[in-house]
């Protein structure tokens, strides 16, 4: 376990450094947007930054703002529309090869496909690996949902035509 | 496709690393802009007044009586105007999140108070979503301070049995622009501002209950405006159905633009007569999907209530003691029910006849015969008539047999070895069957779970997937 660093300002930056990037991939598979992914992931930072000094270690803190990117994630749909505006099409400020280009846009589709509550369920299993018991406690559902929802996903994403294994693999 | 191979899809596809130089300034920058806000907040509060009284029709000054002359909406089937939000502004963040408790002076609210906000909380439930008064209270603020400052203090850990969901938050404003901000949950019985935490939330928001309810009484508050109340809104005031007096179908359920349609009157009228007489001894518990349409009903002075909608019926939770119902309309209201939310095909009518003859492909993955004669003797023995096409079994499915339907709205109905069985009943002709699930073992910590869920739209009779 991090212990998180003794001057604020300098350990928070240095949690952003090391874990930033995870909070951010985890985000732009709920959004399918790298700047959506970056606004959610900031949110979340703002709503817990006050509570970065009574955490005691780094991994506390980062369990802290998954769960809030994730909340923040679910509750958004009622107020702002990211269907609309989606998503493929500006997604690659990132160079990036054509297969895995293919595959992202998939991706991203296959999972525009899902609620966002599945969604968010399926990135926290299959993306961070995380059991079912610890995405039920974090999402505040039971287990019986999450496993339902993760269902409900793997048969939406086996319905993506790219969406096959050799495609995944570089 | 298997779980390793979706995991590594997703691992592979995301977009390397984002640059977060920067990131910590801007967070940082943010959070003195959210902790500006709260106390700039308070000097926007009489504009707000004025935006949220001119819809509602009060009178701020809280000594004249007025009757509110606005027409109750005519039923249609989408809404001529854009609902407004239904909770003031005053009760979020500007980026909306919920307000952030404040620290008190000497840990009391400070005399002076002038109006209260009611607002909901942040809630560990996908939905609904807790809403406070769409008012302020201006009459008994005296009172409902005091009542916050006679709550004793409390030391140590903050005990939160869960048996609650509800939290709420007030707003006091002062002469000066100031405002405080408390925060109160049910579940942990406790009223919390940033310095300290004190008991005996159930109190203190009964006191407000009290003070709103001889407000609106005194004012005659009747709320007509058109405001948002999809998809899922409860207000912390403890309404009761029974005093509801509008109620809407919203949809589509978890995800995408919610739709708001107003049922009619007399559709409203016979709902809450039905729910009004039934007898509630709770109920399994269905889990928090969320398949079907829910309604929103809504008091004459603006207080929401939401029952979450299942494909056979409805379900919510009772904030308080934090229990759960379950209502089955009749089969003449649902369909009622039904039609009304069909118009402009937001939703499909389904066919409940139930099929006096069922058929039913039981596969058999590897568990035996011996296990799908049970579920064909367990059919056959709740009144069906059974196919048994087990012959024409596919090898790659297993597992026991989950049939879903009755009461039970969300759960499963086990019948073979299901893991659901502790959810479901006996099966019974009483029960509309609207499908059936073959489950199948994906993995070791993976347990059999449902091969094929429902459907957002319910399927009339027994529909089989396989």
């Amino acid at each position: 376990m991090t212990e998180l660093h003794g001057d604020v300002e300098h350990g928070f930056d240095e949690f952003l450094r090391e874990r930033g990037g995870r909070l951010w991939r985890a985000a732009w598979l709920l959004t399918g947007d790298s700047q959506h992914a970056e606004d959610l992931v900031q949110t979340a930072l703002v709503k817990t930054y006050g509570r970065y000094d009574t955490m005691n270690s780094a991994d506390h803190y980062e369990a802290y703002v998954r769960k809030t990117i994730h909340r923040t994630y679910i509750s958004w749909w009622r107020r702002k529309s990211w269907r609309a505006e989606i998503p493929t099409a500006d997604m690659a400020e990132t160079p990036i090869d054509g297969a895995s280009s293919v595959t992202r846009v998939d991706v991203v589709r296959a999972l525009d496909t899902l609620p966002r509550s599945q969604r968010s369920v399926v990135v926290l299993r299959y993306l961070e690996d995380r059991p079912v018991a610890e995405v039920a406690e974090l999402l505040g559902i039971s287990q019986g949902t999450v496993k339902s929802y993760s269902h409900r996903a793997r048969e939406a994403l086996r319905d993506c035509l790219h969406l096959v294994p050799q495609e995944a693999t570089p | 496709m298997t779980e390793n191979d979706i995991s590594n899809i997703f691992k592979n596809s995301v977009p390397g690393d984002p640059e977060t130089a920067g990131w910590g300034d801007r967070v940082r920058r943010a959070h003195r802009r959210r902790r500006r806000t709260r106390a700039l907040t308070g000097g926007a509060a009489l504009a707000i007044v004025a935006a949220i009284a001119v819809p509602l029709g009060l009178t701020m000054g809280g000594a004249s009586k007025q009757v509110v002359a606005t027409p109750a909406p005519t039923p249609s089937h989408t809404a001529t105007t854009t609902p407004m939000p239904l909770e003031p502004d005053v009760c979020r963040e500007a980026d909306g999140s919920y307000r952030a408790v404040t620290s008190l002076p000497e840990g009391r609210l400070p005399d002076g108070a002038t109006r209260v906000w009611l607002c909901g909380g942040p809630s560990d439930l996908f939905a609904p979503e807790f809403v406070g008064a769409p008012e302020p209270l201006t009459q008994g603020v005296v009172e409902a301070l005091a009542a916050f400052n006679a709550v004793a203090s409390q030391s140590g850990v903050v005990d939160c049995p869960a048996n609650s969901n509800l939290t709420f938050i007030t707003v006091y404003d002062y002469p000066d622009g100031s405002q405080h901000v408390v925060r109160g949950s049910l579940g942990c019985d406790t009223v919390f501002s940033l310095d300290r935490h004190r008991a005996d939330a159930q109190d203190y928001l009964d006191t407000l209950r009290r003070l709103w309810n001889a407000q609106r009484s005194d004012l005659e508050t009747s709320f007509t405006a058109n405001v948002a109340l999809c998809p899922a809104l409860t207000s912390v005031l403890g309404v009761e159905l029974s005093g509801m007096t509008r109620a809407y179908a919203c949809g589509p359920v978890d995800g995408g633009a919610p739709v708001q349609i107003p049922l009619s009157d007399d559709l409203v009228k016979e709902m809450v007569a039905e729910l009004s007489a039934q007898d509630f001894d709770g109920g399994p518990q269905p889990g928090i999907t969320w398949e079907a349409p829910s309604l929103v009903f809504l008091s004459k002075a603006g207080d929401p209530y939401t029952i979450l909608g299942t494909p056979d019926g409805y379900y919510w939770y009772d904030p308080e003691p934090g229990g759960m119902n379950l209502w089955r309309p009749s089969p003449p209201l649902a369909a009622r029910i039904w039609d009304e939310m069909s118009r402009d095909g937001f939703c499909t009518a389904p066919d409940r006849l139930l099929p006096s003859e069922v058929r039913v492909d039981i596969y058999d993955g590897g568990g035996g015969s011996a296990s799908v004669q049970r579920v064909v003797d367990h059919l056959a023995a709740a009144g069906f008539d059974v196919t048994n096409t087990q012959e024409t079994a596919t090898p790659s499915l297993g597992g026991p047999i989950i049939l879903r339907g009755g009461s039970e709205s969300n759960g499963g109905m086990g019948l073979v070895g299901s893991q659901f069985v502790s959810v479901g009943g006996e099966l019974s002709r009483e029960d509309d069957v609207v499908d059936v699930l073959v489950t199948s073992v994906f993995n070791d910590e993976d347990p059999p779970f449902a091969r094929e869920p429902l459907t957002d739209v319910p399927k009339g009779g027994l529909t089989c997937h396989a």
